[in-house]
């Protein structure tokens, strides 16, 4: 790979830093005897962009890990968070629940099936009760178990 | 109300029968966590937070302040058997600690360590007890140039003392306040970087920020690293120290306790700051340095000491000024918020029994750790035997659960994934979170208090010189840069020299100051490019040449 | 990324309450549901949102008149907080809750009238109406006992003759406490500086500590405590007319007619197209409740208002808000 590449992350401020630039001066600075809204961001911003700007040049490619498999694995983990949530919103806490504890049990903790099927079924169940029945928090009505919210 | 008459309210109100049991499932819940890696007082605070809304806000508090202290302790226990720092400010007593288990006297380290914790934590409530009421008093003259000084001091402190790149972490401060902007300006009521969110309306929740960068961001890490943690074997007798270890210790005890205490005040102090110091201390002072490094007793006492130590007296500044001196502790102060109660000088006068209830809770609580922390340092142990991929399948759920629970709001579950992400990222690209969430949640008091500043004075900046608080606080913050300016760049030069460990300058320790609460586990791998030196790394003495 | 705030739970409640209310009717809309149906109320669990956080003056009105209401009707009333864009959450949720009369809000006025005027908030001041007064909360103008001015006269003169000179801390920009501030300005030609804070205890810090010479704030309790106390000296306080427990002259009395808008009102409201039945007999049963002696001591007797203020009077009271501060905000 580039030796370059590991100024992917500085650019990357670099540019955040430019559009936050931009928005913030856009809301308007006012004057520093009565500061608008943008003042401050911009300030901030200018911050961000010198920094940032400044780390394009001097920053140590030392300080960047190599991407490898386990970095995928990390990726499909994360996947499976945000189909979680997606889940949680429609059907309720405990199904997905159960679903992500056993592809997290199975994928990373590399548990056999028979550990990992109660594990997850038992983990789900018993945060359920902790939260939902317990602490009352109204999750989504679930299509396994109604929430107790509303 | 006279000290000791508060300190009369404040234990009637500590050993109430419900309060004395928080105490003690605060100090239990933080001792075990701090003794799983990757589980710190950070994410388990933000996940409990949630559930102190039904308490009173004097047990809340109570609760969260042990579980705070108490995974002090139980970070200690990890990282003296298995070199694992349990939380972040454990790092450094894996120098000697873990030598010292090596050599078969893992016994007084844990025990050392947990009598000089005790020491420091009592020490710096003892501080606590007499410096607050006057410190709250003076505070009621603190406009808005002495909060400003006082943010700005605490976010340049954590850029720039212990970390290894100060360029890149005041990078991420500057990333910090400006992601505190997003939401309703608190002065014109404008809404800013909302992109036509409602949810975006307040800003971000700094609950799921925090929780983000540190729950799921070092979760997501420690997999990717695959875990190392292996049981341990070996028995731990003689946990008593002998007399010639007491005598070492005696005075690193005494030391860590009063550097630990002061650092503990700063905003931006805290923990890892106090056991880097304590430890480079007792190195320069030891008649034969070289011990450290190999099992020295000191090198344990001190930093333990300290770190506890800070971790009290952090609540200086929240109790009496209204300012989170770390992440831990801002978010004590959301708990506070949410019951209606705003810390700030006004505290001690208007809710005196939070405000002497939580300090005498603390004179019980490392009582209660003491007890715990000899008899039971085997049982902690046994802890460590639950594997890392099943303890992150179910950190995260939890993590996604509490998250959602602080608002009922899915909204926040996304916050904490993309943060999650952000995070992970972060750690592999060597961009430090600490300054990132310490100045997000600084960012606010920060952005007010200049504006009003401004406003109050016209558009001097001048107000911000002339007063002879924020003018002392200044001219010390241009001290630090210049200081560090210089020093950063010395080393640069010197780029090739091996730093060892405790090396005198604390950022050469290769340690990263973290802030509070961290979860320390991944502070043992390297950052080094190929997977064997990461898994080999000790963390210090790091050869980056 | 989704904007809704878990409004499943919501639309799911309101659709069983609508099936129910209807008759089996398949419309799950929340538009013109509740209408005509409701003959007898209550019927079920009635939800009260809170739009701000638990422990606050907003949260402890809710809860007394909710726990009140439920004694009065018979129907358990389940508080809920619901905070979040400065209120805005807990209308919108208020609102999808359906308008059959199970679904209703504490309102603060101005800031609940004032919200949908400077932004999109995701509601408009059509889309509720205001059902009775709980408590009203005057604001007081508020020096420190260390003052150089004496009363509301040396103070308005002096910043009259410097303008701009005078910091005077508010609780938020767009409360109606900074509107007054500015309509001062505008109207009067008495400029001061309105140095924006949030809530009650960083404003008393900044008085006490004499970082601003004067402060414009709810007199709620902990409030007419620091004037017992003597350490904070009332110059003026907001009302038409005088209130009996701050020894201050209104600002109306002091030369500015106009300004009497800056009083907080906590009230009850509902969804529009809530059917009649349902707001009259709320309205009954809040006037009853604020003639109980235990709910007036927990609200604090003082800010009961002494002549009960119904639907009608209450969206007056907005009606003069927007019109007021309307133009001022859409600046």
């Amino acid at each position: 790979m580039s030796k370059q590449l590991h100024r992917i992350a500085p650019l990357v401020l670099l540019l955040l830093g430019a559009a936050a630039l931009w928005g913030s001066w856009s809301l308007g600075v006012g004057e520093l005897s009565a500061p608008g809204p943008g003042l401050w961001p911009f300030i901030v911003s200018l911050v961000l962009t010198a920094t940032a700007l400044l780390l394009l040049f001097i920053d140590e490619p030392d300080d960047y890990e190599a991407w490898n498999r386990n970095a995928l694995r990390i990726a499909g983990g994360l996947l499976s968070l945000a189909v979680f949530i997606v889940l949680f919103e429609a059907i309720g806490f405990v199904i997905p629940a159960v679903l992500m504890l056993l592809f997290w049990l199975r994928l990373f903790a590399k548990e056999p099936w028979r550990l990992a099927v109660p594990l997850a079924i038992g983990g789900a169940l018993l945060f359920y009760l902790l939260f939902e029945v317990a602490l009352a928090v109204p999750f989504p009505d679930g299509i396994l178990f109604a929430g107790t919210g509303r | 109300m006279g000290i000791l008459e508060g300190i009369g309210t404040g234990f009637s109100v500590a050993l109430d029968p419900t309060n004395l049991l928080y105490v003690f499932l605060g100090v239990l819940i933080g001792t075990v966590i701090g003794v799983l890696p990757g589980l710190g007082p950070t994410a388990t605070i933000a996940l409990l937070l949630p559930l102190t809304y039904e308490i009173e806000p004097v047990t809340a508090v109570i609760l969260l302040a042990g579980i705070y202290y108490g995974s002090m302790y139980g970070g200690t226990i990890t990282s003296v058997l298995l070199q694992l720092p349990g939380e972040a400010a454990s790092v450094v007593t894996t120098f000697d600690g873990y030598q010292m288990a090596k050599q078969g006297r893992a016994g007084p380290a844990l025990g050392i360590a947990a009598i000089g914790s005790w020491i420091g934590g009592t020490v710096s409530v003892i501080g606590l007890t007499l410096l607050a009421p006057p410190l709250a008093d003076l505070a009621v003259e603190f406009g808005a140039p002495e909060y400003v000084a006082l943010t700005a001091l605490g976010i340049l402190l954590v850029t720039y003392l212990g970390t290894r790149h100060p360029v890149k972490s005041l990078c991420m401060a500057a990333l910090g306040l400006l992601l505190a902007t997003m939401g309703q300006d608190l002065i014109t009521g404008t809404t800013r970087f909302t992109f036509g969110q409602i949810s975006l309306f307040d800003g971000l929740d700094f609950v799921a920020v925090a929780m983000g960068l540190f729950g799921v961001g070092e979760i997501l890490y420690n997999v990717e690293q695959t875990e190392k943690a292996q049981a341990v074997k070996s028995k731990i007798k003689n946990i008593w120290p002998t007399k010639a270890d007491f005598r070492a210790s005696g005075w690193p005890i005494a030391r860590g306790s009063v550097m630990g205490f002061f650092i503990g005040v700063l905003p931006g102090g805290g923990g890892v700051i106090s056991s880097l110091a304590s430890y480079a201390t007792e190195k320069r002072v030891a008649k034969d340095p070289t011990r450290f490094g190999k099992g020295a007793i000191e090198g344990v006492a001190g930093p333990e000491t300290a770190n506890n130590a800070s971790s009290t007296s952090a609540f200086i500044p929240l109790l009496t000024l209204g300012i989170p001196a770390n992440v831990v502790l801002a978010l004590i102060f959301g708990a506070l918020l949410v019951q209606g109660i705003t810390p700030g000088p006004q505290l001690i006068s208007q809710e005196p029994e939070i405000f002497w209830g939580v300090i005498a809770s603390m004179y019980i609580g490392n009582l209660m750790l003491l007890a715990l922390n000899i008899p039971l340092v085997g049982f902690f142990v046994q802890l460590l035997r639950v594997r890392a991929g099943i303890l992150a399948a179910f950190a995260l759920l939890v993590t996604m659960a509490g998250v959602f629970s602080v608002n009922n709001d899915p909204f926040d579950m996304w916050v904490v994934l993309i943060f999650g992400i952000v995070g992970w990222l972060m750690k592999k690209t060597g961009f430090e979170p600490g300054p990132l969430v310490l100045a997000f949640v600084l960012g606010s008091i920060l952005e007010t208090n200049f504006r009003r500043a401004m406003l109050t004075s016209g558009g001097e900046f001048s107000i911000f010189f002339t007063r002879p608080m924020s003018g002392t606080l200044f001219a010390l913050m241009a001290l630090v840069i210049i200081i560090s300016t210089v020093a950063g760049i010395r080393r640069r030069r010197q780029r090739s020299r091996p730093a060892t460990p405790g090396e005198e300058d604390l950022a050469a320790t290769g340690t990263t100051a973290e802030p509070e609460g961290t979860p320390g586990a991944e502070n043992t791998d390297g950052t080094a490019t190929d997977e064997a030196s990461a898994q080999s790394d000790s963390g210090v003495g790091r050869d980056r040449s | 990324m989704r904007r809704t705030r878990s409004t499943w739970p919501a639309l799911i409640a309101a659709s069983v309450l609508t099936l129910t209310a209807c008759g089996g009717s398949e419309d799950a809309g929340t538009e013109d549901s509740g209408g005509e149906a409701a003959a007898e109320y209550p019927t079920e669990t009635i939800n009260l949102i809170v739009p701000y956080a638990a422990g606050g003056p907003t949260d402890l009105a809710a809860r007394t008149i909710g726990s009140c209401i439920e004694e009065e009707l018979g129907q358990t009333v389940v508080v809920e907080n619901r905070e979040g864009a400065s209120g805005s959450v807990g209308m919108q949720a208020m609102i999808a809750g359906g308008n059959d009369g199970y679904s209703l809000s504490l309102i603060a006025v101005p800031a609940s009238a004032t919200n949908p005027l400077q932004d999109d908030v995701g509601y408009t001041n059509e889309d509720y109406v205001p059902i009775a007064a709980v408590t009203q909360i005057p604001s007081a103008l508020i020096v420190g006992a260390d003052s150089r001015f004496a009363d509301a006269e040396a103070f308005f003169s002096y910043a009259e003759e410097n303008p701009g000179e005078l910091n005077v801390g508010v609780p938020g920009s767009t409360t109606s406490q900074a509107m007054e501030l500015r309509r001062l300005a505008e109207e009067y030609g008495v400029e001061v500086t309105a140095v924006p804070f949030t809530g009650n205890a960083e404003m008393t810090t900044a008085i006490l500590g004499g970082n601003v010479d004067a402060i414009f704030i709810n007199s709620s309790q902990d409030v007419l405590e620091n004037i017992d106390a003597g350490s904070f000296v009332p110059l003026a306080v907001s009302p038409p007319e005088p209130v009996d427990y701050i020894e201050a002259p209104t600002l109306a009395e002091s030369g500015f007619e106009e300004l009497t808008n800056s009083v907080s009102v906590f009230g009850l409201a509902a969804p529009t197209g809530v059917p009649d039945n349902v707001v009259s007999t709320l309205e009954e049963t809040v006037d009853t409740c604020l003639q109980k002696d235990e709910v007036r001591e927990q609200l604090g007797e003082q800010y009961v208002p002494d002549e009960f203020i119904g639907s009608d009077e209450f969206s007056t009271r907005i009606d003069e808000i927007v019109e007021a501060y309307g133009p001022i905000l859409q600046e």
